[in-house]
């Protein structure tokens, strides 16, 4: 059988104690194994960590990746402005068209 | 003209057996990246307070590797070539690979007695790259929209 093209793991790292804490941090990995070839892709990144408590009590904060929010903000407001400054253009084009 | 040719004989020269081994034990060490401990760094203690980095990491990696080997024994040669005999045998091998690892940090965990907060680090750069190249590409439709149809 052959190896899978995209493999997705996620994985608990070694806890750490403080203050009567508990701290389990999260990754999730995503591998893609080129077919054919020696080589391929990793991309790591941290998920979340696990907060337990001395009672017992998990509590789950997500690793949030601003940078990549912003950017996928951004990049989104551009393509939104791009087609609008096209329609709007394009609108306001046509009805001078017709006229010649 | 008799013309032999043999296969792989273990003379070529090249170990490709070392290569493939060099190249298995690179392959896990660029399996190991998918660990967690590539992504949360040490804890730093200050004071009460202990501060757990995060960093998202992409390596990217391809090899390649190859070989091969010839022999050929010539005897009694007839036609247009002066008759003789003799042996030769050739073999040739190499391998190559490339990677790239980039990596940026996303947040630190901070663990204080007043509770486990996660502070996200906002990359300024990457941030300002994306909205100049926002601006850039409504710009240059704008450009392009207000000159009106091109005439030939």
């Amino acid at each position: 059988m052959g190896k899978k093209i995209l493999v997705q793991q996620t994985s608990a790292g070694e806890p750490v104690d403080v203050n009567g804490l508990t701290v389990y941090p999260v990754a999730r990995s995503y591998r893609i194994n080129m077919p054919g070839a020696r080589g391929g892709i990793v991309w790591n990144r941290p998920l979340a960590v696990i907060v337990e408590d001395a009672d017992g009590t998990r509590q789950i904060l997500p690793v949030i990746d601003r940078t990549r929010q912003l950017q996928i903000a951004i990049f989104s407001a551009g393509f939104i402005g791009t087609m609008l400054t096209w329609l709007i253009f394009r609108k306001s084009r046509k009805p001078a068209q017709k006229e010649k | 003209m008799d013309k032999v040719v043999k296969g792989p004989g273990g003379t070529g020269g090249v170990d490709l057996h070392q290569t493939l081994d060099d190249i298995n034990s690179t392959m896990e060490s660029f399996l190991e990246t998918a660990s967690v401990d590539r992504v949360y760094g040490a804890p730093i203690e200050v004071g009460s307070t202990v501060i757990i980095p995060t960093a998202e990491n992409l390596v990217i990696m391809g090899f390649g590797a190859g070989s091969g080997y010839g022999s050929a024994d010539f005897e009694n040669d007839e036609g247009d070539s002066p008759p003789g005999e003799g042996t030769g045998e050739g073999g040739g091998g190499g391998g190559g690979g490339g990677g790239r690892t980039l990596s940026r940090p996303v947040a630190v965990v901070i663990v204080s007695p007043e509770g486990v907060r996660v502070e996200p680090v906002a990359d300024r750069t990457k941030v300002i790259m994306a909205a100049i190249t926002a601006v850039g590409f409504v710009a240059g439709m704008f450009l392009r929209m207000s000159r009106g149809p091109r005439s030939l």
